[in-house]
C-alpha cells in the first residue's frame, strides 16, 4: 500500500511538474520572492461548542513590492484542471488508485478546490487583488491596499525563536492582536494583514475564532505569478457583494453537499455553518 | 508685589510653553541605496534602549518618510530597517528635522536559516549582482569576486566580458573615473567596499542619445557602500621573503566624494607579477588608434610565455604608479587627470629548438639564450567631459612615452650578442562636441595623433657585425561632422569627414650578408593618405526589435614614395561598405542578435617599404611597395539567455568571416635568415567559429559552475620557399570553472581547460596537439581566523604524431591569519615541489618550437595587509 501511495504521489508530482510547464492561463511574473512563509490558518467553525476547528496551510510569498497569499494544493489542482488532458490523466490515476485499494477508499487526500482564496497584496500598486471561488464560480475583486491601523504594546513573546512584539487593531468588524518581529524587517503578514514594522508571525481575533500562525520561513527566490487559470470565467464583483453571497451560499452549499453525500472538509466546515454559530472573517458586509 | 507674582507666573508659563513646543517636532527624511530611493523601508522611532517602539512608518516610492509629532521626551533614536540591507540607527537630535539614510546591501542572519538579499536582481537592462554572495573569505579585491559572478569573465590582465561581450564602459559609483584603464581599478578596489555590481546591457554612454540611438554595448558599474564614500579607503600590503630575496608592495587608496574622486595605486614586486601589461581593453580602442603606430617595429619588448601564469615563470623587478582623479568643476563638467608610470625589468634563461619544415629540407635553429629587458612606460592623460541630455563634450589628450630595451646573448646554431631598443613618444587628442535640439543632434568629432619612434639594433657574431637604425614618425588626423534626425521610431545618422595621414620611415641596415641583399640596406619612404568619407546609418527601434543599416562610402587617395629607388606610386579608389545589424529581445529571458557586413579594409602603411629590415635575429622582414586590396565579409549571430531566478546565464554565437586579400604572407630561408614579408598574390582566407558558454548558480553546493566551449575551423594560405601552402586548422576548446562553499569552513575553486588543435596541410598528414590545464584551490579554516589554502596547478600537453607528452604539477601553500577585521597576515609558499624547468612545445604545420625555460624556485613570502 505504501508503495502504491509512493507511486501515486510520484505520478501526481510528475503531473504537477508537467502542468506547471503548460500554459495555465493568463499568468505573468509580478515580482520575485525574498521569503516564503507557511501559515496555519485555523477557524473555529462552531463557536457555541468550541469543538470544531477547520485548519489549512496557506503560503505567503513575499516579494520586493507585492506578496501573494494562497493555498498550494488548491493552486496545484487549479493548474492541472487548466489542462483537460492532464486533468483526464489525473482523474484516471485517481480512479485507478481507488480500484486498486482494498476498501475503495483513498488513503491520501486528493487535490481539490479546497481553499480557493488567493490574495495579491499591492498588486496592482496601491491595490489588492482577491480571487475566490463560490462553489464553482470564480470571482475577482480589487480593493485599495489600505493597511490596518495598529497600536503597538509592550508585550513580547517568542515565536520560532524570534522576539515578537504585540500590536492590536480593529479591522472590518473584528479586534485582532498580532505578533510581529523586528528581526525580519518586512512589513507583510498573512491574509490582508500588513503595515507593521516587521513580519507578522501570528495574528488572531479577540474571540479566537480565526488565527494565522507561522509554521516556517524559508529563503527562496522564485517568481511571484499572477494567475487567472484558463478555462475559468472570472466574474468581477464588489467585495461586500461577494461576502454577502458567501454567507448566504454556505447554507445552500450544505444542502447540495448533503445531497451528494460527500464527506469533505468543506462539508465538514459547512455542516455547522449557520449565522448563529460563526461569521465570516470580514464582518462589515452587513 | 502681586504684580510681580503674576509676572513671574506668566514668565514661567511662557517658559513651559516654549519647552513644550520644543519637545514635539516633525521629522522627515529619505532612505536610499546610493542614489536610488528605497521603497517600503521601515523607519522606527524608539526609546533609548531601543526596546520600546514609540512610532513607526514606511518609506514611500521616493524613499521619503515623515513623522508629524515626535515627542522627544520618549523618542531618543531613529532606526531604519529593510530586509536585505544593514539596519541603521542614530540618535535623534532636537532641532534636526531631516534625516537621510544610505543603506548597504548585506546578508542577514536569521534563526536557523541565512536569508540573503537576492544574489542577482534584474530590472530592465540592468543586472545587479550582490557582492557579498559571491565573495569568499580570502578575497581581497573586487576582481577576485567578479570572477565568480555568473556570466562575467575576467581575463588575467583585468579585462571584463559579460556573456562573451567585452564591456565598453566602466563606472565606479556611476563615475567614469578610470576610462579605458579600468583593469587597474578592479585590482585595487577591495570587495568589501563594493555593495553590488551592476551590468548594464544596451548601454548608451552618451546621455543625449539615450532615447534616440540604440546601443548594444555593455557597461559595468561598481556600486560603493556608503561606508566607503567621502573618506580615504584602501589596501596596504607589504611582503618580504627569501630564497631568493623577494618582496611585494601594494598600496591602493581611493576616495569617492560628490565633487572629488580619486583612485591611486602603487605596486612593486619581484615575485613574477608583470606590471607592464595594464594595457587598454581592446574594445575601448578607437578604430583610429590602428593608425597610431610607427611603420615597423624591432620587437625589443619582453614577450610573456602565455602557457602559465606569470608568477610561475617571470623573473622581474616591477614598479607601477597610477594616479587617477576626477573633479566636478560645476554642474555637468568633469575633469579627469590620469597618469600611469611603470618600470619593469625582466630576465630569462631559456633553451629553444625550432625547426621549420620544407618540402626538401628542415631548417633548424638551436639556441641557448640569456636575455634582459627593460621597459619604461609613462601615459599621462587629461579628459574634460560634459555629458547631459542636451549636449555632450569630451576632449581627451593622451601622451605615451614607451621606452624598451633588450640585451640578449645566444649560444647555439648562430651564436650572437644583440642589443636593441624601441622607443615611442606619441600624443593623441580626441574631441567630441555634440548638441541636441528636439530630436535632432549635431556634432563634430576630431581625432589627431602624432608620434615618433626611434629604434636601434646592434648584433655581433663571429661572422659579422650588424647595425640597424630606424626612425619612424607619423601624423594622423580625422575630422568629421555628425548629425542624427529622428522621426518616430526611425533615426537617420550621417557622418561625413576627412582623414589625413602622413607616415615617414628612414632605416639603415649595415653588415647584412645574403645573396639577395648586400651589406648596406636603406629605406627612405613616405606615405600620404587622404580620405573623404560619408557614413549614413538608418536605425529602427521597435522596443523589442532593433535594426540598423549602414553604408559607408569613401573616396581614398594614396601616394607612397621611395626616395632611394625614386619610386612614386599614386592611387585613387572608391570604397563602399555595408553593414546590417538587428536585435530581437524575445522576452525577459531570451534575446537574439546578429550582424552582417562587408568592409573594405583601409591600407595601413606598415609594410610599405622596399628594403629589408632586421626585426630580430634571424628574422628579416621585407616589405612591398604594393597596395593591398583587402575586404572582409562577416556574419555573426548570437543567442543569449538569462534567468535570474535560477542564476542561469548562457549565450551561443556563430561567426563566419571571409577575407579577400592581394598580399600573401611568405616565409623563405636564405642562408641563416628567415625572410618573411608578403608578395602580390590574390587569395582568400575564411574562418567559422561556434562558441558558447553557460553559467549556473547551484544553491545546493553554494556556488556556481561555468562551462565554455569553442569550435573554430579556419583556412588560410601562405607561401614558403616559393611553394604555396594551404592549411586548415580545427580548434576545439572546453573549459569549466566551478566554485563552491559546501560548508562554512571549506571553500573550493576549480578551473580546467582542454584544447584540441588539429592541423591539416595539403600533401601532409593530419597533426593534432592536445593541451589540458587544471587548477584547483581549496581553502580550509580550522579556526575562525585561520585559513589554509592549497593550490595545485597542472599542465599537460601532447603531440599526436610524436606521441610525445609532457606534464607538470606545481603546488602552492598559503596560511592566512585574520589578526583583526583590518589586519591580515599571509605566509605564501610558492612552488613547494621546487620544479626547476618546463619544456613547452608550440606547433604549427610549418614549424615546431620546443622551448625550455626556468620556473621560479620555491619562495616563502611573509606579508601583512591592512584594509582601511
Amino acid at each position: 500500500m505504501k508503495r502504491m501511495k509512493a507511486q501515486l504521489l510520484f505520478i501526481c508530482s510528475f503531473i504537477v511538474q508537467l502542468a506547471s510547464a503548460q500554459a495555465i492561463g493568463s499568468n505573468n511574473e509580478i515580482d520575485s520572492t525574498i521569503l516564503i512563509c507557511e501559515y496555519i490558518f485555523k477557524q473555529n467553525v462552531d463557536t457555541i461548542s468550541n469543538e470544531q476547528y477547520h485548519t489549512a496551510n496557506f503560503t505567503l510569498e513575499i516579494g520586493h513590492k507585492c506578496s501573494k497569499y494562497y493555498h498550494k494544493n488548491t493552486d496545484k489542482y487549479q493548474r492541472i484542471k487548466s489542462d483537460p488532458k492532464l486533468f483526464a490523466l489525473y482523474s484516471a490515476e485517481l480512479q485507478q488508485s481507488l480500484t486498486k485499494s482494498s476498501n475503495n477508499i483513498l488513503n491520501f487526500k486528493p487535490l481539490s478546490l479546497e481553499e480557493p482564496l488567493v490574495i495579491y497584496n499591492n498588486f496592482p500598486e496601491g491595490y489588492r487583488t482577491i480571487q475566490d471561488v463560490l462553489f464553482t464560480d470564480h470571482y475577482i475583486y480589487t480593493e485599495e491596499n489600505t493597511l490596518q491601523e495598529w497600536s503597538i504594546t509592550n508585550d513580547t513573546i517568542s515565536i520560532l525563536g524570534y522576539l515578537c512584539h504585540k500590536a492590536k487593531c480593529n479591522y472590518r468588524g473584528r479586534d485582532y492582536e498580532a505578533w510581529f518581529t523586528l528581526e525580519i524587517p518586512v512589513s507583510k503578514g498573512p491574509w490582508k494583514f500588513a503595515g507593521l514594522p516587521g513580519l507578522i508571525l501570528k495574528v488572531q481575533d479577540a474571540e479566537n475564532h480565526y488565527s494565522f500562525t507561522v509554521s516556517s520561513i524559508i529563503k527562496s527566490v522564485i517568481p511571484i505569478e499572477y494567475i487567472e487559470y484558463s478555462g475559468r470565467k472570472y466574474t468581477k464583483i464588489d467585495r461586500k457583494k461577494i461576502l454577502k453571497m458567501e454567507i448566504k451560499m454556505r447554507s445552500i452549499g450544505l444542502e447540495q453537499y448533503t445531497q451528494m453525500g460527500t464527506l469533505s472538509e468543506s462539508s465538514q466546515l459547512s455542516s455547522g455553518a449557520n449565522n448563529q454559530n460563526y461569521d465570516l472573517l470580514e464582518k462589515d458586509y452587513r | 508685589m502681586k504684580l510681580k507674582y503674576i509676572f513671574t507666573l506668566l514668565l514661567l508659563s511662557l517658559f513651559n510653553l516654549s519647552a513644550f513646543a520644543q519637545k514635539t517636532a516633525k521629522i522627515y527624511g529619505k532612505v536610499m541605496e546610493l542614489k536610488t530611493p528605497i521603497e517600503s523601508a521601515i523607519v522606527l522611532i524608539t526609546s533609548e534602549n531601543e526596546k520600546d517602539i514609540i512610532s513607526y512608518t514606511m518609506t514611500n516610492k521616493s524613499g521619503d518618510f515623515v513623522f508629524d509629532n515626535v515627542d522627544y521626551t520618549y523618542a531618543k533614536k531613529i532606526c531604519v530597517k529593510m530586509i536585505g540591507y544593514v539596519s541603521q540607527i542614530t540618535h535623534l537630535k532636537q532641532g534636526q528635522e531631516n534625516y537621510i539614510f544610505y543603506l548597504d546591501t548585506q546578508s542577514i542572519e536569521l534563526k536557523d536559516v541565512t536569508i540573503k538579499a537576492t544574489s542577482i536582481k534584474a530590472s530592465k537592462d540592468t543586472l545587479n549582482y550582490l557582492t557579498s554572495v559571491f565573495a569568499q573569505k580570502n578575497d581581497i579585491t573586487i576582481s577576485d569576486v567578479l570572477k565568480r559572478m555568473p556570466g562575467i569573465e575576467v581575463s588575467e590582465n583585468g579585462h571584463i566580458k559579460y556573456q562573451g561581450q567585452e564591456i565598453k564602459d566602466f563606472y565606479v559609483d556611476g563615475s567614469n573615473i578610470m576610462g579605458s584603464r579600468y583593469n587597474m581599478a578592479i585590482n585595487s578596489i577591495k570587495h568589501t567596499d563594493v555593495g553590488s555590481v551592476d551590468v548594464i546591457e544596451n548601454h548608451q554612454s552618451i546621455k543625449m542619445f539615450e532615447d534616440l540611438l540604440h546601443s548594444n554595448s555593455v557597461a559595468l558599474n561598481l556600486k560603493l557602500k556608503e561606508k566607503a564614500k567621502n573618506k580615504w579607503v584602501g589596501i596596504l600590503e607589504a611582503g618580504i621573503g627569501g630564497a631568493p630575496f623577494s618582496w611585494e608592495l601594494n598600496a591602493n587608496t581611493m576616495r569617492f566624494a560628490e565633487k572629488f574622486q580619486s583612485l591611486n595605486t602603487f605596486k612593486s614586486n619581484n615575485i613574477g607579477h608583470n606590471l607592464s601589461n595594464s594595457s587598454v581593453a581592446p574594445s575601448l580602442l578607437f578604430q583610429e588608434d590602428e593608425w597610431s603606430k610607427p611603420f615597423v617595429g624591432i620587437p625589443a619588448k619582453y614577450t610573456t610565455l602565455d602557457f602559465m601564469e606569470g608568477n610561475k615563470t617571470l623573473f622581474n623587478t616591477s614598479h607601477l604608479l597610477s594616479l587617477n582623479s576626477l573633479f566636478k568643476l560645476w554642474k555637468n563638467i568633469t575633469i579627469t587627470p590620469q597618469i600611469e608610470l611603470s618600470y619593469n625589468r625582466f630576465k630569462r634563461e631559456s633553451y629553444q629548438q625550432q625547426a621549420f619544415f620544407y618540402e626538401d629540407k628542415t631548417w633548424e635553429v638551436v639556441k641557448s639564450e640569456y636575455g634582459k629587458w627593460g621597459k619604461w612606460l609613462i601615459t599621462p592623460s587629461i579628459r574634460i567631459e560634459a555629458n547631459t541630455k542636451k549636449y555632450y563634450l569630451n576632449n581627451t589628450v593622451t601622451a605615451i612615452i614607451d621606452r624598451n630595451s633588450q640585451h640578449i646573448g645566444d649560444i647555439g646554431t648562430h651564436p650572437n650578442q644583440q642589443s636593441a631598443s624601441n622607443h615611442l613618444a606619441s600624443v593623441k587628442n580626441v574631441m567630441d562636441l555634440m548638441m541636441r535640439i528636439g530630436k535632432r543632434t549635431f556634432g563634430i568629432h576630431s581625432y589627431t595623433s602624432f608620434g615618433n619612434s626611434p629604434q636601434t639594433l646592434c648584433l655581433g657574431s663571429k661572422m659579422s657585425s650588424i647595425n640597424e637604425q630606424i626612425k619612424s614618425s607619423y601624423i594622423y588626423s580625422k575630422n568629421a561632422i555628425r548629425q542624427t534626425f529622428t522621426l518616430g521610431r526611425l533615426t537617420l545618422g550621417i557622418e561625413e569627414g576627412l582623414t589625413i595621414a602622413h607616415h615617414k620611415l628612414r632605416s639603415t641596415l649595415t653588415g647584412l650578408a645574403t645573396p639577395h641583399f648586400n651589406s648596406n640596406q636603406e629605406n627612405q619612404n613616405t606615405y600620404n593618405m587622404r580620405t573623404f568619407f560619408v557614413d549614413p546609418t538608418l536605425s529602427l527601434d521597435l522596443s523589442t526589435f532593433k535594426f540598423s543599416i549602414s553604408t559607408p562610402i569613401s573616396y581614398n587617395y594614396y601616394d607612397t614614395t621611395d626616395k632611394i629607388d625614386a619610386i612614386v606610386i599614386k592611387k585613387m579608389k572608391w570604397r563602399l561598405g555595408a553593414s546590417l545589424s538587428a536585435q530581437w529581445i524575445m522576452n525577459k529571458q531570451w534575446s537574439i542578435s546578429g550582424n552582417i557586413f562587408h568592409r573594405p579594409i583601409s591600407n595601413t602603411p606598415y609594410m610599405l617599404f622596399n628594403k629589408p629590415i632586421l626585426s630580430t635575429y634571424p628574422f628579416l622582414q621585407v616589405g612591398a611597395l604594393q597596395y593591398n586590396k583587402e575586404s572582409t565579409n562577416s556574419l555573426r549571430a548570437t543567442l543569449k539567455f538569462k534567468d535570474i531566478y535560477y542564476g542561469l546565464l548562457g549565450n551561443m554565437s556563430y561567426m563566419y568571416q571571409r577575407t579577400k586579400s592581394d598580399l600573401l604572407p611568405i616565409h623563405n630561408i636564405e642562408n641563416e635568415y628567415m625572410i618573411y614579408g608578403s608578395i602580390f598574390y590574390p587569395h582568400e582566407s575564411c574562418s567559422k567559429t561556434l562558441m558558447g558558454n553557460v553559467s549556473y548558480m547551484i544553491s545546493s553546493i553554494k556556488g556556481s559552475i561555468t562551462l565554455k566551449g569553442l569550435y573554430t575551423i579556419s583556412r588560410y594560405q601562405f607561401m614558403q620557399n616559393k611553394a604555396l601552402n594551404a592549411t586548415r586548422v580545427k580548434n576545439t576548446q572546453f573549459s569549466l570553472h566551478l566554485f563552491s562553499t559546501p560548508i562554512h569552513l571549506l571553500q573550493l575553486n576549480y578551473f580546467c581547460s582542454l584544447s584540441l588543435l588539429h592541423y591539416k596541410q595539403e600533401n601532409t598528414n593530419k597533426d593534432a596537439h592536445q593541451k589540458f590545464n587544471q587548477k584547483f584551490s581549496m581553502s580550509i579554516s580550522p579556526f575562525k581566523n585561520l585559513s589554509i589554502e592549497f593550490i595545485a596547478d597542472h599542465h599537460y600537453h601532447k603531440l599526436s604524431g610524436s606521441g610525445n607528452s609532457k606534464s607538470i604539477c606545481l603546488l602552492d601553500l598559503n596560511f592566512l591569519w585574520d589578526i583583526s577585521t583590518q589586519w591580515k597576515f599571509k605566509l605564501a609558499t610558492t612552488n613547494i615541489l621546487n620544479n626547476k624547468e618546463f619544456i613547452n612545445t608550440f606547433y604549427s604545420p610549418t614549424s615546431i618550437l620546443n622551448q625550455r625555460y626556468e620556473l621560479r624556485p620555491t619562495t616563502i613570502l611573509f606579508s601583512l595587509t591592512t584594509l582601511f
